[in-house]
């Protein structure tokens, strides 16, 4: 009875096509994501993981305070309480923008809990976690530490950075 | 400090306020053993100007324009700050004081600004301990007396 087992070949291989459909589909569900949260900086996108984002804040009023490092404009109030201020140029050696215009990213990393003044936030997105590759073998050591990877974004290459890794380059000596 | 309670443990304090540069500052009114007129030909020995001792760059002696002499005792010892009279005396509970962020602390607390309060008229004030100010690496060293 070739036809019968032609039919009988016919769902099995529709069966294992189905099974392998599903697999693929529990592994794609199961493929951990991770939130991102993508900003401009000097033309270039970064990014910082979302769960290390907080809130994201229009620049009003930051207010100096002596002595601290160059790359710390001063402080902010947010709903009453007081926040430190990091430039991300500065402490990325990036030179200072052409408008005053920009945003507060109020992100924690470690202890550490600080605004962190960027061009503009671009998109906050989902990215599968083994789309994110590691740093760059060449960057050099001090970038290293607040250098987490890099992605790829509608053709754009985008640096994921280490919030804790950047507040403590912020007070670096 | 003044050591006042309202409704529980909470302490009062009295706060000058006064303006160095672009920025206020506050300092509790308990802390003073006197305020007095800047008398530029008066020895100055201990005496140091206020935004110099604190780091605060781009000000000038010559944009202190009201300068009185805000004057601590520490036993025997007595340091005279320079800087603007006080424009105001507000009362505050402790509580309403914010501490400062712990990236900014480490460099803050050195040079005697130790909390900061944020109020409506003012913006954000910077609490400055003037025992901690003299205290401070700068002033111990002798650099504080002004010529």
């Amino acid at each position: 009875m070739p036809h019968q087992h032609d039919s009988m070949k016919s769902d099995r291989i529709l069966s294992e096509l189905k099974l392998l459909r599903e697999s693929r589909t529990i592994t794609d569900v199961d493929e951990p994501m991770v939130t991102v949260v993508l900003f401009s900086l000097d033309g270039e996108l970064y990014a910082f993981p979302g769960a290390n984002v907080l809130e994201i804040l229009p620049v009003e009023g930051i207010s100096p305070i002596p002595g601290t490092p160059e790359c710390i404009p001063g402080l902010i109030t947010v709903r009453g309480d007081i926040e430190s201020v990091i430039d991300l140029r500065r402490v990325l050696d990036l030179p200072p923008p052409a408008d005053a215009q920009g945003q507060i990213l109020l992100a924690t990393g470690g202890e550490v809990r600080s605004g962190v003044l960027i061009d503009g936030v671009e998109d906050v997105v989902d990215v599968l976690r083994t789309s994110i590759l590691p740093p760059p073998r060449n960057l050099d050591r001090q970038t290293r530490e607040f250098v987490a990877g890099g992605l790829e974004r509608d053709g754009r290459s985008v640096t994921l950075l280490d919030p804790a890794g950047v507040f403590a380059r912020a007070v670096a000596p | 400090m003044n050591r006042a309670e309202t409704g529980g443990s909470i302490e009062r304090l009295r706060l000058l306020v006064f303006s160095a540069g672009s920025l206020r500052f506050a300092a509790d009114a308990d802390q003073l053993a006197q305020l007095r007129e800047y008398d530029p030909s008066a020895n100055q020995c201990g005496t140091c100007w206020f935004h110099e001792a604190v780091g605060l760059d781009g000000v000038d002696r010559e944009a202190v324009v009201r300068p009185e002499v805000y004057v601590v005792r520490q036993g025997a010892q007595e340091y005279g700050f320079i800087t603007n009279a006080p424009e105001d005396l507000i009362e505050r509970d402790a509580g309403s004081l914010r501490p400062l962020p712990s990236l900014v602390e480490p460099f803050s607390l050195v040079r005697g600004i130790w909390a900061a309060l944020p109020v409506e008229r003012y913006g954000i004030i910077l609490l400055v301990d003037f025992f901690r100010l003299a205290a401070s690496p700068g002033l111990r060293s002798g650099q504080g007396d002004t010529p």
